[in-house]
């Protein structure tokens, strides 16, 4: 019996109404990336979805993804990769760290959820199927900002760079 | 009569990086210029607070956020003391729940109701020492 459960993110296509008001910079800190992240998360804000095993949590562009971007996804996904144990960690829609430790070609999930419910769960995955769904879903939000002109191009590939540069190799993306 | 100058207390803490020691303070060692620590706006420092949870935002859409959200969602009453929160917590990355030990904020519940008068907050410290989250929660809030 196959114990390796699957790993899945995907977005809803509908946008709503957010309820946060726009991002603004008032020290003026951010870069125009940066800020260009925060508007994609903010104007394109819809529901996402990380489904692990039987468990699936509910995220929002905004702020949940954008934090999970600021967080270094990238970085994360490439460590992930060369077999170093990762956390995401969301603390605003749901309260949950999300820890992926690689073992040979299985990734250990570990959910540990804290805020009102304490609760831990352990699941096997495949080390390739989330690898490829993470950098699938990484590369798919990143070209929509693009697409829908909230970063430029070479803003986006610089952001992607360490996960870009082996996949470009391996004809995974093709850079724009 | 509120006591503002009442001590804050670390409840909980839960260090991800003991080795180093970030936040106002400390040398900066994040990207680019070091943020205005003592400046409630500033979004280097505070991040996604007060467009998220700040002292300002209407009741309708918290509660409205709430419900979406099926999550409890902790509002501020004053912005100014979530720079003091992250004076007072630990200078490690990691979470924490702090107690002002007087009112902070308000948390509004998925089900409409709301819990007024919270004293705790819990915030999130980044490696370079600024704060991910931040937003007040009930006493039954916890982080492991």
């Amino acid at each position: 019996m196959n114990k390796l459960q699957k790993f899945r993110i995907y977005y809803e296509e509908d946008n709503f109404v957010s309820y946060a008001d726009p991002p603004e910079d008032p020290l003026k800190e951010l870069s125009a990336f940066e800020m260009g992240l925060r508007n994609f998360c903010f104007e394109c804000d819809r529901r996402f979805f990380i489904e692990v095993g039987d468990r699936t949590i509910q995220l929002f562009f905004d702020p949940d993804l954008c934090m999970i971007l600021e967080d270094g996804l990238p970085e994360q996904i490439f460590n992930l990769s060369q077999g170093k144990e990762i956390e995401i960690s969301i603390d605003e829609s749901d309260q949950v760290i999300i820890k992926l430790v690689p073992v040979g070609q299985e990734i250990i999930c570990t959910l540990r959820y804290f805020g009102l419910r304490c609760e831990e769960k352990k699941l096997e995955l495949d080390k390739n199927q989330v690898l490829a769904e993470l950098k699938r879903f990484l590369y798919q939000v990143m070209e929509m900002a693009v697409s829908q002109g909230y970063m430029k191009p070479a803003d986006k590939d610089e952001f992607l760079t360490p996960v870009l540069g082996n996949d470009v190799k391996t004809g995974m993306v093709v850079r724009s | 009569m509120t006591n503002i100058n009442s001590k804050i207390i670390i409840v909980k803490s839960s260090i991800t990086d003991n080795t180093i020691k970030v936040g106002s303070g400390f040398q900066w060692t994040g990207k680019g210029s070091e943020p205005q620590w003592n400046n409630p706006k500033s979004t280097k420092a505070y991040d996604h607070i007060y467009r998220h949870h700040g002292a300002k935002k209407k009741p309708d859409s918290l509660k409205g956020r709430a419900a979406s959200k099926n999550d409890d969602q902790g509002q501020w009453l004053n912005d100014e003391d979530w720079v003091k929160a992250e004076q007072s917590a630990p200078k490690h990355p990691g979470r924490y729940i702090l107690d002002f030990q007087r009112p902070v904020g308000r948390v509004y519940h998925p089900d409409g109701t709301l819990t007024e008068n919270v004293t705790r907050v819990v915030i999130r410290r980044n490696p370079d020492g600024t704060l991910k989250c931040g937003y007040p929660v009930v006493d039954s809030y916890l982080i492991d």
